[in-house]
């Protein structure tokens, strides 16, 4: 692998970051609004259950790292086809791995900015730490992350599969884990 | 086909999609210094052969040497002498020229990226254009982008599908004098398809004309106006012998050629 080669494509997703106001709606105000929705239900429940509200909290959180990183790979992959970039970026040296690791890399980026400032807010604004979880919490972290990173690569496969008609995939394909997802 | 070494050398390629042959079992080279001109109809496969030498898509059969080496088992290595332009696929759009052509000398690890980037907006004559983002570029200005793009790593072989699709005549002027410039000075092999005859009389040194996937003539210019047009033609004029060539039907069941147009 090349660190120039993967430089070269995170560097291509931070210039895209910065010039797409939207994206930051995907970095930061779709998770917060999230956990702020979220958070008023913990608030009501806490009445009732402390534990519930801090079930509810918690999921929220863990599941916007999956539902992220899951999403946030075929999306940057969409974005070279929407820009029509996918060949010029495929008739350059890169290979395959690196093409997908450096896509990992800049949704783990992502998600770890969005985890942060849920976790700062969820402590000011509802006093919820999810670190009271412990250590474990790091295991299951990483365990979500693959499993995000997984569901990405397949989506990525469909896009390449099936071109754009398989698209819209990619933002369904972790609302169908989510049962099974086990952040709750 | 200059008696040049050959830079690329393309041996009974194939390529199928389902059971539609798009690339049937061609073979040709380019030697070192050469401008070959591709042509052909819409849908004869010229594509679908440019990507498969990039590696973009996978071929089902042949063999492609890029400078000797075999782009199968050497792709990395060999994809940073070669480098590729069409007008179908531009930059990024919500990206400045600079930033992109940033990126793309990183893709190819050209040492001194930055330097790089400037030295080309500079050749190109570019350079007030480096912080404007691609979409607010003209329709020529985008064709000299993408020749930015392609220009970055100081490719030994150049493939331009189609680079001044749709542009007009003032702009394809100017960019077949660039690429005539680039070319002397940087003596670089450069495969070239387009549908505007002139384009091509203009910079190929020779030409393979391909229909139906099959290679149906190749030559130069002017020996494929004498063979195909006239005998005692001394000026090319690939416009008709494209025209002729394109409406000779290819009998695959008999496995030889039909001609149809007289």
């Amino acid at each position: 692998m090349s660190r120039d080669r993967i430089y070269a494509m995170l560097l291509r997703h931070y210039f895209l970051t910065t010039h797409h106001l939207e994206r930051f709606a995907d970095l930061l105000i779709f998770p917060i609004v999230g956990l702020v929705m979220w958070g008023f239900l913990a608030n009501y429940i806490q009445v009732q259950s402390s534990s519930l509200a801090a079930f509810f909290l918690g999921g929220m959180i863990l599941w916007v790292i999956f539902e992220r990183v899951g999403t946030s790979i075929g999306i940057d992959f969409m974005y070279e086809l929407w820009e029509k970039n996918l060949v010029n970026i495929l008739a350059s040296p890169i290979t395959t791995v690196e093409l997908i690791f450096s896509l990992v890399l800049v949704s783990v980026t992502k998600v770890l900015i969005s985890f942060a400032a849920m976790v700062v807010l969820a402590i000011l604004f509802y006093g919820f730490n999810i670190f009271s979880l412990g250590f474990m919490l790091i295991l299951f972290w990483i365990n979500l992350i693959l499993f995000a990173v997984s569901l990405g690569v397949f989506s990525i496969g469909l896009i390449t599969r099936w071109g754009h008609s398989a698209g819209p995939l990619t933002w369904v394909l972790p609302f169908m884990i989510q049962p099974f997802a086990a952040v709750f | 086909m200059t008696g040049n070494a050959p830079i690329l050398e393309v041996k009974n390629l194939v390529k199928n999609f389902a059971t539609y042959c798009a690339v049937d079992d061609i073979s040709f080279s380019v030697g070192e210094g050469e401008i070959l001109g591709f042509l052909g109809p819409n849908g004869a496969g010229k594509s679908t052969t440019i990507n498969c030498l990039l590696g973009v898509v996978e071929k089902d059969n042949g063999q492609i040497k890029m400078f000797g080496l075999d782009v199968a088992k050497h792709r990395v290595s060999v994809m940073q002498n070669v480098n590729y332009c069409s007008a179908e696929y531009v930059l990024p759009w919500n990206l400045t020229l600079y930033e992109n052509l940033l990126v793309y000398a990183k893709l190819y690890e050209v040492k001194k990226a930055k330097q790089r980037v400037l030295e080309v907006l500079e050749e190109l004559e570019m350079t007030d254009m480096r912080n404007t983002i691609i979409r607010s570029l003209s329709l020529g200005q985008r064709a000299r982008a993408n020749f930015c793009k392609a220009l970055i790593n100081r490719p030994k072989l150049l493939l331009l599908d189609e680079p001044m699709a749709s542009m007009d005549p003032d702009v394809v002027d100017r960019g077949i004098n660039l690429i005539k410039k680039i070319q002397k000075e940087e003596k670089m092999t450069i495969l070239y398809t387009s549908h505007n005859m002139w384009e091509i009389e203009q910079v190929a040194d020779n030409v393979v004309f391909i229909n139906h996937g099959k290679i149906i003539a190749q030559g130069s210019p002017l020996e494929l106006t004498r063979q195909e047009l006239a005998l005692e033609a001394k000026e090319p004029n690939l416009r008709e012998v494209f025209i002729q060539l394109s409406r000779k039907k290819l009998s695959r069941d008999s496995g030889g050629d039909k001609d149809v147009s007289r």
